[in-house]
């Protein structure tokens, strides 16, 4: 008797109605009065159904009333199997009758189908009588159904992706999270494997990788880097994404990036090759159309002049359009080398415009400059910075009208120096905007104009001015758009930008 | 102060050569000579010894480099100025040319009508550089 009433402790509200329970038992001995003992489980947290040697419901308790909305009626006094005749072969029935067939103590779970809802159930066969306790747990089967659920669908999404998940530690410690989704504590977990990075990772980027880990546990920021391995078949380029997931640690993310690089490898060299190519025939053709107009094979009409022209000004076309793809090139490859000087922006800009005013004369339009009151220098690559100045300033003369003008103007802003190209045109489209430096694309040109160009001229001045620490904007209207070249401005005192 | 005499062109692009020399011949009086690789361009150097040589980086068999490096190795061919002609445009490189010895870089496509201006100021800029740093 005592050890079974230690065993029904739990289904109490709390202590103090477990002894008066128990006292209650032993004022009455061993024979408790049934209706004694009715009261006593009318006390439980838990529904309670006492059914008879004949499988009839002799007893429910409030809860168990409270579960059926008190229908009780509909039970007492009727077999179990008459009121749900399909459970004898279900798992509740079979461990009922397991139960009192072989006077044991069964639990189980039990799913209920008409209310979706879960019963933690504890069947106890004692002499006469099955009792049967109830406590539902929807709620927690619930969380431990959608914690499974969210496992097997990561371990899903995780086998399905291609790339390698890690998570990293400060301490150095590794584990693959592809095999080890439910993975959480560094501490104490028995039945993962744990790595070190250079397990996972090529000695060579082991620093570079530590330091990009302390910076992403730090500051909480995402960061990125490339690396190489070569494998047995081959060279194979990795990019590896970190990002924090946790006190002192990171998820990795590492992905095989080969073919991409092989394509750019492969894009670039191409570009390169063909840019080289054409070259070489463009330099005869100009070469000999230039010797042509200027009369070195003997005096030519005006008419073979103008028709040379043309030939002449297609040929520069092709020339500029391979020398961009050069350039984008270089861009991307990271092949490009700035020569920094300091220069008077001034200056600069005064020469581009003088060199552009005869191309300018060819749309009929004027080149105005308006010279900055005060010497403004600025810490720059000169060819590179001429060629972006020389973008704006021939953009806005293929686009400003006819017999109007381009405005150039340069000036200083609290520390920055600033060049301004300004044209009358008919603006920039609102719905090209956004592509505006991107690369192969051009806007409407003017109707009365050929504009003609390589679509590159922008995307390169851009990349121009964002490698020497500046910036392009600008802002149109129907009445014109204006271009700006921000650069930061070299103080008198400081003697060279590139040390600091 | 010396006059520009005499040049050997080594380039294998025929069109290239044929628009130089015109180009040349055209404006001023300079002795031409032309080789269509870096070996050849060796051997004429040894017989002519011209006062320059216009040189292009990017040929088949001994390029323009390669032959830089046999003259560098050589007294007296050494000191004979070395133009180059170049369709690379990076300016690092212009300055590895300049370290190896070229006196001036000509970009391709270049304007032939300025060639020869172009190469006299180089002419007359190495021409007093030898002067004032014999």
């Amino acid at each position: 008797m005592h050890e079974n009433l230690e065993k029904i402790k739990g289904f109490f509200k709390d202590e103090q109605s477990f002894f008066a329970a128990k006292q209650l038992l032993f004022e009455t001995d061993e024979k408790l009065p049934r209706i004694l003992l009715y009261r006593i489980i009318d006390s439980i947290r838990d529904a309670i159904f006492v059914i008879d040697k004949d499988w009839k419901y002799e007893y429910l308790n409030k809860k168990a009333k409270d579960s059926i909305q008190n229908q009780e009626k509909d039970y007492l006094g009727k077999t179990v199997w008459s009121i749900f005749p399909e459970i004898k072969t279900t798992k509740l029935g079979i461990a009922m009758q397991a139960a009192v067939k072989e006077k044991t103590f069964v639990r189980l779970d039990q799913f209920r189908y008409i209310d979706g809802r879960w019963f933690d159930i504890i069947l106890i066969s004692h002499q006469d009588y099955l009792i049967v306790i109830a406590n539902e747990i929807t709620r927690q089967k619930r969380v431990e159904v959608g914690y499974d659920n969210v496992i097997v669908k990561n371990r899903a999404i995780l086998t399905a992706i291609p790339d390698d998940l890690y998570l990293i530690h400060d301490s150095g410690l590794v584990i693959n999270y592809k095999e080890y989704p439910e993975f959480s504590d560094w501490s104490a977990n028995y039945h993962t494997e744990f790595l070190n990075l250079r397990e996972v990772f090529p000695e060579s980027i082991l620093d570079d990788l530590e330091k990009l880990m302390h910076d992403v546990v730090q500051k909480n920021k995402l960061a990125s880097m490339e690396y190489t391995v070569d494998e047995y078949d081959g060279e194979k380029f990795y990019e590896i994404r970190l990002t924090k997931s946790g006190e002192n640690e990171a998820l990795a993310i590492v992905r095989n990036i080969t073919i991409r690089k092989k394509a750019e490898i492969l894009k670039n060299e191409f570009i390169s090759l063909v840019s080289h190519e054409l070259r070489t025939p463009l330099t005869s053709i100009k070469g000999a159309i230039e010797l042509l107009i200027g009369g070195v094979a003997g005096e030519i009409n005006n008419q073979a002049k103008s028709l040379l022209n043309i030939c002449r000004k297609n040929t520069l076309r092709l020339v500029r359009f391979v020398s961009d793809l050069l350039d984008i090139e270089s861009l991307d490859s990271g092949n490009i080398n700035f020569t920094y000087q300091k220069h008077s922006l001034g200056d600069l800009v005064f020469t581009a415009v003088e060199g552009l005013k005869t191309f300018a004369g060819q749309f009929h339009v004027v080149l105005v400059y308006e010279k900055p009151t005060e010497e403004i220098n600025v810490f720059v690559d000169e060819d590179r910075l001429n060629h972006c100045v020389g973008n704006l300033i021939s953009n806005a003369v293929k686009y400003t009208p006819k017999y109007s003008s381009v405005i150039i103007s340069v000036g200083s802003k609290d520390n920055v120096a600033y060049l301004l190209v300004k044209d009358f045109g008919p603006g920039i489209d609102q719905e090209f905007q956004p592509r505006l430096f991107h690369r192969f694309v051009q806007g409407q040109p003017p109707k009365d104009k050929l504009v003609g160009g390589s679509g590159l001229g922008l995307a390169i001045t851009k990349a121009f001015v964002e490698a020497m620490l500046g910036k392009v904007t600008y802002d149109t209207s129907e009445h014109g758009s204006t271009f700006k070249i921000e650069l930061p401005m070299v103080k008198e005192n400081s003697r060279n930008l590139a040390e600091q | 102060m010396r006059k520009l005499n005499s040049v050997l062109i080594v380039e294998d692009e025929e069109d290239i050569v044929e628009i130089l020399k015109i180009a040349i011949e055209y404006d001023s009086s300079i002795q031409l000579s032309f080789a269509n690789d870096g070996r050849e361009g060796l051997r004429k150097v040894n017989i002519e010894k011209p006062d320059m040589i216009l040189l292009d980086v990017l040929m088949p068999g001994m390029n323009g480099l390669e032959l830089m490096t046999e003259l560098n190795g050589n007294e007296i061919l050494k000191e004979i100025p070395v133009v180059l002609l170049t369709s690379r445009v990076q300016r690092t490189e212009i300055q590895e040319y300049k370290k190896r010895g070229a006196i001036g870089v000509i970009e391709k496509p270049f304007a032939p009508l300025e060639i020869v201006a172009r190469i006299n100021s180089l002419w007359e800029e190495y021409e007093r550089s030898k002067k004032s740093n014999p």
